[in-house]
């Protein structure tokens, strides 16, 4: 039998550079940023020294700048990107290095998918393929004939890379500028004392995944021991008690308003990175020419913020359930329903509600034989009422060369997730080259 | 007498019948329906296996060319008949790929479509049949070889395609929605079942496509065709879709035609 090649023997070089620039479309606050400009370029190399070994080498060179209220900031970041070396067997496939893992069924939205460094530096506002980032990780497969098992293994602790302070997409967005700016600057300042973890067998993370088809039935079951994944730090610790939030896109607001009451005992904020227990389900069918998706992730302890500003955790369950369908005429749909629910919720967490969902809508219609393409990508945030607009029209005017332009615009009520990126809608431009 | 009279007349009918079974004969060998000439076409052999690799040359109004390179591998057990499209440049749909499973009894198909960048390989529904293959003028759909029961045929007749006699077969979907199109009318070559034209009416019964066979032949003992030209009435461009290096009965292992595999990229 002859298991025919899908590459080219010879290793070759492939690239990828991206640059987007965004500007804000108002200027709200002093203390914000005005624009934002992202690059990267990214090499990689495949290699095949025979059937049973396979291999790929990656590298990022990542710049990210932010610009506005007189401090430009510039982070430019040299990334090993996916580079492994794969061993296949007849049922056993085992690859040991940097590499992108994807668990979950679902599109955009996927709970499931935790196995990849998530890049929340520009937060949702980059997607989802764009935001993962290779971890290294020791993955075994083993290929029944009826089922695949899967574990992964790593020592190093992964979580998501996220701005603490000086950015519009920050944990703590601005606040230390705007503690700065403020009447009581004087008085305080603050830093953070992040707790960091060594790679090690504590703090190792793994995980096990079985698949198997039943009928057209995509099915998948998922267990993985993870440290924190959420958006937020768990804050052991903040410097001053009595405080309670209640604008979290204007703390200085609270701030003020509760001067009188609050005590500030230090200048440290304290964090630490819990462990988590992911156990997940997610399945995959079609239906009278739809694609039909969903699943559900189930955290022993998942991190959230408190209006004293330390963190809770809590055992937390959410859910995807999603659809898409292309018409005749080339109109294409992605629908998702997303809900998720704190277990044992305490009033003092916000941003996040105890039963919190979300509607997910892609639009897109390619004309020109697909080499423009105007697309929408929209969430609506059902209990909080919020939403996330992302508008964009894209171009090839080469097959290697696309350019693309769109919105971003966001709405959150006082105290929704959406609400500290209230300011941040941007408008953007950019390029995406592959050679 | 009368027993004599009675078999006398048996004889008659007997010779008469078969004057008349030996007079027509000819025209009912030669009677092939409609139903037989789409079972004919579908069930035309292709061998065991084949690979290919082929080109994609996409032509605008202007005359501008672009061109997409792929590897095409298919299997047929008996029950199945698999196909593995591996697309390799451009670089932006470089290691794309996609896997069929048809049931060559019901004509129920499976689609796998792997995306490098998303890391993932998706089931894909039946919708996903009218989206454009590569920026090309043939969608999925037009590369689906028809399963004859989920169409209606009518034999409209016999012509000669650039000296082939070909079969005239008119089909259009029993369900609406499984086409883009309302019909089109093929012409099969009576030697070999090969479609080498088609016209493809829209939904408002429209001219809309044009395919037409540029090269066809036999390879490995197997009728194939080896350039498509294929003509969007309606934008005024064509794709041509040239197949190189084509064999059969290569002897491929059934292991390529697994998700596992489509991942290996």
């Amino acid at each position: 039998m002859m298991l025919a090649s899908s590459v080219s023997a010879a290793p070759q070089v492939e690239g990828t550079l991206f640059a987007r620039g965004a500007t804000d479309l108002y200027h709200e606050n002093d203390y914000e940023d005005r624009s934002l400009d992202h690059e990267y370029l990214l090499l990689e190399s495949r290699f095949y020294p025979s059937d049973r070994v396979s291999g790929r080498l990656g590298f990022k060179l990542d710049r990210l700048a932010f610009h506005g209220h007189g401090r430009n900031r510039e982070e430019l970041t040299p990334l090993l990107w996916e580079t492994y070396l794969r061993f296949e067997g007849d049922k056993l496939e085992l690859t040991l290095g940097n590499q992108i893992i994807r668990w979950g069924k679902a599109d955009e939205i996927s709970v499931l998918d935790n196995l990849s460094r998530q890049d929340l530096r520009e937060l949702f506002t980059l997607r989802a393929p764009e935001r993962r980032r290779p971890w290294p990780w020791l993955r075994a497969r083993y290929f029944a004939s009826s089922f695949t098992l899967e574990g992964v293994f790593t020592l190093f602790p992964l979580t998501p890379r996220r701005h603490d302070f000086d950015s519009d997409w920050a944990v703590f967005d601005h606040l230390l500028r705007q503690i700065e700016l403020s009447p009581f600057g004087q008085f305080f300042t603050l830093r953070l004392s992040k707790q960091k973890l060594v790679p090690s067998l504590r703090n190792a993370e793994f995980g096990f995944r079985l698949e198997t088809t039943q009928g057209n039935f995509d099915l998948a079951f998922s267990f993985l021991h993870a440290h924190n994944r959420s958006f937020y730090r768990y804050i052991k610790s903040f410097p001053i008690t009595g405080f309670s939030l209640k604008h979290p896109s204007d703390p200085i607001k609270d701030l003020l308003d509760q001067w009188s009451s609050i005590q500030i005992v230090s200048d440290r904020i304290e964090t630490r990175v819990p462990q988590d227990n992911i156990f997940g389900f997610s399945f995959e069918t079609t239906y009278r020419g739809a694609g039909i998706r969903g699943e559900v992730a189930y955290h022993t302890s998942r991190v959230f913020l408190k209006e004293d500003l330390t963190s809770v955790r809590k055992p937390y369950l959410r859910g995807v359930i999603g659809f898409d369908y292309n018409f005749s005429h080339g109109l294409y749909v992605n629908f998702q329903f997303l809900t998720q629910r704190i277990i044992n919720y305490s009033d003092k967490i916000i941003l996040d509600p105890k039963l919190d969902s979300y509607f997910f809508l892609r639009l897109s219609k390619s004309f020109l034989r697909d080499f423009l393409t105007l697309r929408v990508d929209s969430v609506y945030g059902i209990t909080t009422r919020s939403y996330y607009l992302n508008p964009e029209i894209a171009y090839k005017w080469r097959d290697s060369t696309e350019i693309f332009l769109g919105l971003h615009l966001i709405d959150g009520p006082r105290g929704t997730f959406f609400d500290p990126f209230d300011a941040n809608d941007q408008i953007y431009l950019g390029t995406r080259i592959n050679f | 007498m009368r027993m004599q009279k009675l078999w006398g007349m048996v004889m008659t009918k007997l010779l008469a019948s078969l004057i008349l079974v030996l007079f027509l004969w000819p025209c009912y060998a030669s009677a092939i329906t409609a139903e037989e000439v789409a079972r004919l076409t579908f069930e035309r052999s292709e061998g065991s296996d084949s690979a290919a690799e082929a080109q994609m040359i996409l032509i605008n109004s202007k005359g501008e060319k672009r061109v997409r390179r792929l590897r095409i591998y298919t299997r047929d057990d008996g029950k199945f008949r698999y196909t593995l499209i591996r697309f390799l440049a451009p670089k932006d749909i470089a290691g794309t790929g996609f896997l069929s499973k048809a049931n060559l009894k019901t004509g129920e198909e499976e689609q796998f479509l792997y995306l490098p960048a998303l890391k993932r390989t998706r089931r894909i529904a039946g919708s996903f049949r009218f989206h454009r293959f590569v920026n090309s003028d043939f969608t999925y759909e037009d590369l689906e070889r028809h399963h004859p029961s989920r169409y209606h045929h009518e034999l409209l007749g016999e012509e000669e395609v650039d000296g082939t006699l070909c079969y005239v077969l008119k089909s259009w979907p029993k369900k609406k929605k499984d086409s883009a199109y309302s019909y089109w009318i093929r012409w099969i070559t009576k030697d070999g079942f090969l479609p080498i034209k088609e016209d493809f009416y829209d939904k408002k019964g429209r001219l809309w496509k044009k395919f037409e066979a540029v090269k066809w032949g036999k390879v490995d003992g197997y009728w194939a065709i080896l350039h498509w030209k294929c003509t969007d009435l309606k934008k005024n461009h064509s794709s041509h879709l040239i197949i190189e290096d084509l064999h059969f009965d290569v002897g491929l292992d059934p292991k390529m035609f697994t998700r596992r595999y489509l991942e290996r990229w």
